[in-house]
């Protein structure tokens, strides 16, 4: 059976307290980045919590709450292995600086650049009532957040009266 | 849909993995650039000044002049310089009158070694060890990259038209500090553990000899500055000890008595102290 989604809403039909939450998902990410870079897994976990803490809200937030952790896993496993790696060089005899690690870290920057221009548009659309879809993360989100469950029936309970 | 996003998840790797690829590439080539813009004749003159008109021209030092120390050390750079195969140095060794156990190289195949490390040496084959770890300095440029790097080739090359004597004393002090990196001393090492074995003195000589200046480090005084130069010792000696040699290999000792040079390095110290008195 071919997959089922639900009617993608407009931004005329999302409520501005919504839009602030799915806003919120990207700006949050920021915040934690930011606090996390000691240890980059701290951005991850308050991810999770600002995903848990809307889960229930619109599709429309969930969709983007579940895009902004999503994105942040492999960015995050990245910059945790880049910590791990240069903590090795500065307190280990056996590891040092070669041009694998320099490279790395320049690929490192250049994904963190990225990361951050692109939650910034997301950030903006989102405030915007608009959907905006990041490379793969996109598409998981989208199916996570609007696909019609199995069993799930599209119950009509307001209806206009009979006029 | 699975495809599709499989097909970006690629997509993405392929990108990442280029961008790695890019940077570690263009790093590598900086360096390599930065190698290639001090050639062997440039370096050799930039020894030379740095060699006649700073070090030699230091009253603090004062350089072995006893012909049982001078032949003993001549002896043993022989044999290394015969095993090293095509060289861009001449190499010269000097010996350097001080308590230290310490060695450093200059550039263009200037080696300095103290009378220090010779007492605390107990055979020939060590002192080797110690030589031939700073001929792979030289042989890796690691030197001069460490000046380029840290002064900048510019003022390398503003020195050999004739620099400032604070110039030429901070170049002087930069290139005598024994600090090269943990991947430097690792090339050293690894040279030095291949030139012996070419030289047929056992490898093996430079683990003795850091295991025995690791044992002394629990009365570190500042003589020991070879160890606090050159860090991770246990992991040096463990590379010697681990160091494959050829099945056939055999080891031809040195036809020295060590005892006699150790007793002339004594006597000359006796001498400079008895002078100092007097």
């Amino acid at each position: 059976m071919e997959t089922q989604f639900y009617e993608l809403p407009q931004p005329d039909q999302i409520p501005m307290r919504e839009r602030e939450d799915a806003m919120g998902s990207y700006l949050m990410m920021f915040a934690a980045l930011g606090a996390g870079l000691p240890l980059p897994i701290i951005n991850l976990i308050a991810s999770v919590v600002y995903y848990y803490m809307n889960k229930s809200n619109s599709r429309f937030v969930r969709f983007h709450t579940y895009q902004a952790l999503i994105s942040s896993i492999p960015l995050t496993l990245m910059n945790a292995f880049a910590m791990f790696w240069s903590l090795r060089i500065l307190l280990s005899h056996e590891w040092s600086i070669t041009a694998n690690y320099k490279g790395y870290i320049g690929m490192l920057v250049v994904a963190n650049l990225f990361y951050f221009i692109y939650g910034i548009i997301a950030a903006i659309k989102a405030r915007k009532g608009q959907m905006f879809y990041y490379w793969v993360f996109g598409k998981l989100s989208y199916v996570h957040a609007f696909t019609i469950k199995e069993g799930t029936t599209k119950e009509v309970f307001n209806a206009p009266p009979k006029l | 849909m699975k495809k599709s996003i499989l097909l970006d998840v690629l997509k993405i790797t392929v990108v990442l993995g280029l961008v790695w690829l890019a940077f570690a590439y263009f790093s590598g080539k900086l360096n390599t650039d930065l190698d290639l813009s001090i050639s062997v004749a440039n370096e050799e003159k930039l020894g030379k000044v740095l060699v006649d008109d700073v070090l030699l021209n230091d009253s603090k030092i004062k350089l072995e002049t006893n012909p049982i120390v001078d032949s003993a050390v001549q002896s043993i750079t022989k044999r290394l310089v015969k095993s090293i195969g095509l060289t861009d140095y001449q190499y010269t060794i000097r010996v350097i009158k001080s308590e230290e156990i310490n060695a450093f190289t200059m550039p263009g195949g200037n080696i300095f070694v103290y009378s220090g490390l010779l007492k605390f040496a107990e055979s020939p084959d060590e002192v080797a060890a110690v030589l031939a770890h700073e001929i792979g300095h030289a042989e890796n440029k690691h030197v001069v990259k460490r000046l380029a790097k840290e002064l900048g080739v510019a003022l390398l090359f503003s020195i050999l038209s004739g620099g400032d004597a604070v110039v030429l004393n901070e170049v002087a002090r930069t290139a005598t500090s024994t600090v090269f990196d943990r991947e430097q001393e690792r090339e050293a090492d690894d040279y030095c553990m291949s030139l012996m074995e070419k030289a047929k003195l056992n490898p093996k000589s430079l683990a003795t000899f850091f295991r025995r200046v690791d044992e002394m480090t629990g009365d570190v005084d500042n003589n020991m500055e070879i160890i606090m130069t050159h860090p991770n010792n246990n992991s040096r000696i463990k590379n010697a000890l681990e160091y494959k040699l050829k099945p056939n290999f055999k080891t031809e000792s040195f036809n020295m008595n060590w005892q006699r040079v150790i007793d002339s390095v004594n006597a000359g110290d006796e001498k400079a102290s008895n002078d100092s008195i007097k």
